[in-house]
């Protein structure tokens, strides 16, 4: 055991004191997102297997809506063939529900763990950061189920072929990069919905429009221009379009837009998370 | 030598009611710029102070007792010592780890399964997963669950909750353990167990801040002990004179005088005074104590009868009760506005603890209730040759048999010892 002295006053602690916090209550963090699951799915017949069910519905229903209207075969495909539009779908939505749903369970995380705020001490980070992780593992889920569908798709009658590209391999560095965004949206908001409950309000509504300032069901090109620079704006579309071009197009995705999400997500992470440390002595009272 | 806790001129303060119920009030306080209207006490208008100039000291393997009225501050300053809450003025400083005890169970979900809610709750407590690998089979023995290891803790009864809840926390290993009131849930035999394994933590140079209002315990536990009340230190010593301390203090606050309407009849503060003819609160098992009050009649009764009652506080059983009826005392018929003092005496053979003392005025013709009040209170402190409720007076011999003559009762004595 190690020991260790603990001296209190008002001050705020340092980045490095409390990452080595966060390092020693690491275990929490992954005991809190496996509860998480283990309760959501305990008393379900499917298990797991509802993680795909959310994202492969929306596919449905947009491919009902959008099917025959939004043309995403005309872009930067290898080959003549097209792209089904259910895949493209899918490839956005999967990404998409871990954001929406990491953040959504993330913002209310303090607020719904008010017992261990009031009675036990630990590094508050580990709330919002286990929401994300639980919601990820989610994703990992859906995402086998996208690749193996890409894959399927390769006898697709339309004759499109599926190339297992190199590029997969790049999908971690984008999914660290959103991972980044959500943690310091994640962070910044559960902290402010802890003080205002509103905020909570306000991000449900909010994440239905965000969606569609995203490209998660169609393509940039396929809206009308002056709308564009809010969705340009929006650091979620080129991490979306670069899970796409990875996974469907083959290719890397590191271009303009792309790092600015990322120089985004790291702002994000660094004002949500210091933030939080100036006020993470003052939840316990407030909440 | 080093101590395990430093707590040095500590404030806290807190508001009433919420800071901001919802946006639109702190938009609202925002644009009014009304923030920052400070008295010179740096308090604001909706703010208190819930602890003031807390200073203490606690060594490694010390039990320190906090006891004081509802509301004194007590989870207050164990929070601040678990990091839960921050002072906004001193310093705390606590060398080690620190395991608090505030809540049994706090991080449980329902939903999980007992071996589940372990591992979760020592993983919030700070425990490592190997750590808790190793010690998982003395929690399980501790808690005395093994059999429900797999049920969902929902299903479990409310003792079987709170003997899980601190059995993880009791195998923390920890350097400074925070306990507050927890112990007061389970039963006796798993509280006696608890009580055996904190001793076990101060042999091994633990401090232990213990928080409750079993006064009984404080005392017989603890070291030293602190009495506090509205947020401040009254008294900081040893634990058995705190306990006195703090019983003297909330038998002056029960003696204010009373409110109540002109009744049947005015009944003065009972007075306790032992065999020396001194006014104490605090008795020793089996001591001689005479019980004191006057009673002025505002009306007259005809044969007014006086009875007495001693109840234990912690369970409200009451021990003892009689009257002058009962004892077959005659009383003289009562005549308005005059006045008569009552004078019970009686052997205080009752184990330790606080009592309260109940006492009623009637009149047997007109079975008129005057009063039945149990608003004074005394304090048993010391050893008892008996435990239980009754002193039966017991005398006891052992002595040599004869082998052959006992073997008739060897399936009596099993069964007794299985039951």
């Amino acid at each position: 055991m190690t020991a260790f002295t603990t001296h209190m006053e008002l001050t705020v602690p340092s980045a490095g004191q409390r990452i080595r916090e966060l390092v020693r209550y690491r275990q929490l963090m992954w005991m809190l997102a496996w509860r998480d699951i283990r309760v959501r799915y305990k008393h379900s017949i499917l298990g797991a297997a509802w993680a795909v069910v959310p994202p492969a519905a929306m596919m449905v229903i947009f491919t009902f809506v959008f099917g025959e209207v939004v043309e995403v075969e005309r872009e930067r495909l290898t080959g003549n063939e097209t792209i089904p539009y259910s895949l493209f779908a899918f490839s956005g939505l999967v990404p998409w529900m871990f954001f929406a749903n990491g953040l959504t369970s993330a913002i209310g995380s303090l607020v719904s763990n008010r017992p261990l705020v009031t009675k036990i001490y630990f590094p508050r980070e580990v709330f919002p950061l286990s929401a994300i992780v639980s919601a990820f593992l989610d994703f990992v889920i859906a995402s086998v189920v996208l690749v193996i569908l890409s894959a399927l798709l390769h006898y697709y009658p339309n004759g499109w072929h599926f190339q297992a590209s190199w590029t997969i391999a790049l999908i971690p560095i984008v999914v660290l990069v959103q991972i980044t965004f959500m943690a310091g949206l994640g962070l910044l908001l559960s902290m402010a919905n802890l003080f205002y409950r509103d905020v909570g309000f306000l991000f449900r509504s909010i994440i239905q429009l965000w969606m569609f300032v995203t490209c998660v069901v169609y393509q940039l090109e396929a809206t009308a221009p002056w709308k564009r620079i809010l969705i340009q704006l929006n650091p979620m579309t080129p991490i979306i379009r670069a899970y796409r071009e990875c996974l469907i197009y083959g290719q890397a995705p590191f271009d303009g837009p792309f790092l600015y999400a990322a120089v985004v997500s790291f702002l994000a992470l660094a004002i949500g998370w210091t933030w939080f440390r100036r006020r993470e002595f003052e939840f316990a009272e407030n909440i | 030598m080093t101590k395990s806790i430093n707590v040095n001129g500590v404030f806290k303060k807190f508001r009433r009611g919420e800071r901001h119920n919802s946006l639109r009030d702190a938009v609202g306080s925002w644009l009014r710029l009304d923030r920052g209207h400070r008295r010179s006490s740096g308090l604001d208008a909706a703010e208190f102070w819930a602890l003031q100039e807390m200073t203490f000291d606690v060594q490694p393997g010390e039990a320190f007792g906090i006891i004081g009225p509802n509301g004194a501050g007590k989870s207050t300053m164990l929070k601040l010592l678990a990091g839960i809450l921050r002072p906004n003025r001193g310093t705390i400083s606590i060398e080690g780890r620190v395991s608090a005890l505030i809540e049994v169970g706090a991080g449980f979900h329902p939903d999980l399964t007992g071996r589940e809610n372990i591992y979760m709750n020592a993983a919030i407590l700070g425990m490592r997963r190997k750590e808790v690998d190793h010690k998982f089979e003395d929690i399980v023995e501790f808690a005395g669950i093994r059999d429900f290891l797999d049920t969902p803790i929902k299903r479990y009864s409310s003792g079987m909750y709170a003997r899980l809840g601190f059995s993880v926390a009791a195998h923390v290993e920890p350097d400074v353990l925070l306990v507050d009131e927890v112990l007061s849930v389970g039963d006796r035999v798993f509280r006696a167990k608890c009580m055996d394994k904190m001793r076990g933590f101060l042999d091994r140079g633990v401090a232990v801040v213990y928080v409750s209002h079993d006064l009984r315990s404080v005392a017989s536990f603890c070291d030293r002990a602190m009495v506090i009340s509205d947020g401040c230190i009254q008294y900081t010593g040893g634990a058995a004179e705190a306990v006195a301390q703090y019983h003297e203090a909330c038998i002056d606050a029960s003696m204010l005088p009373s409110t109540r309407k002109r009744s049947l009849v005015d009944v003065s503060p009972v007075r306790f005074v032992d065999k020396s003819g001194r006014d104490k609160q605090t008795f020793t098992p089996g001591e001689e104590i005479t019980i004191e009050f006057d009673v002025r009649y505002n009306h007259a009764m005809a044969r007014p009868s006086f009875g007495l009652s001693l109840i234990r506080t912690e369970d409200r059983l009451v021990m003892f009760e009689t009257s002058s009826t009962r004892m077959h005392y005659q009383t003289p018929p009562a005549v308005e506005g005059t006045c008569s003092r009552v004078r019970y005496r009686i052997a205080l053979n009752v184990p330790p603890g606080e009592y309260l003392i109940g006492y009623h005025v009637r009149d047997r013709d007109s079975a008129l209730y005057a009063a039945m009040q149990e608003d004074a209170r005394i304090m048993v402190i010391g050893e008892s040759i008996s435990g239980g409720v009754a002193d039966l007076a017991p005398k006891v011999a052992v002595e040599d048999v004869d082998p052959r003559q006992h073997e008739m009762n060897v399936a009596n004595v099993g069964r007794a010892v299985a039951s």
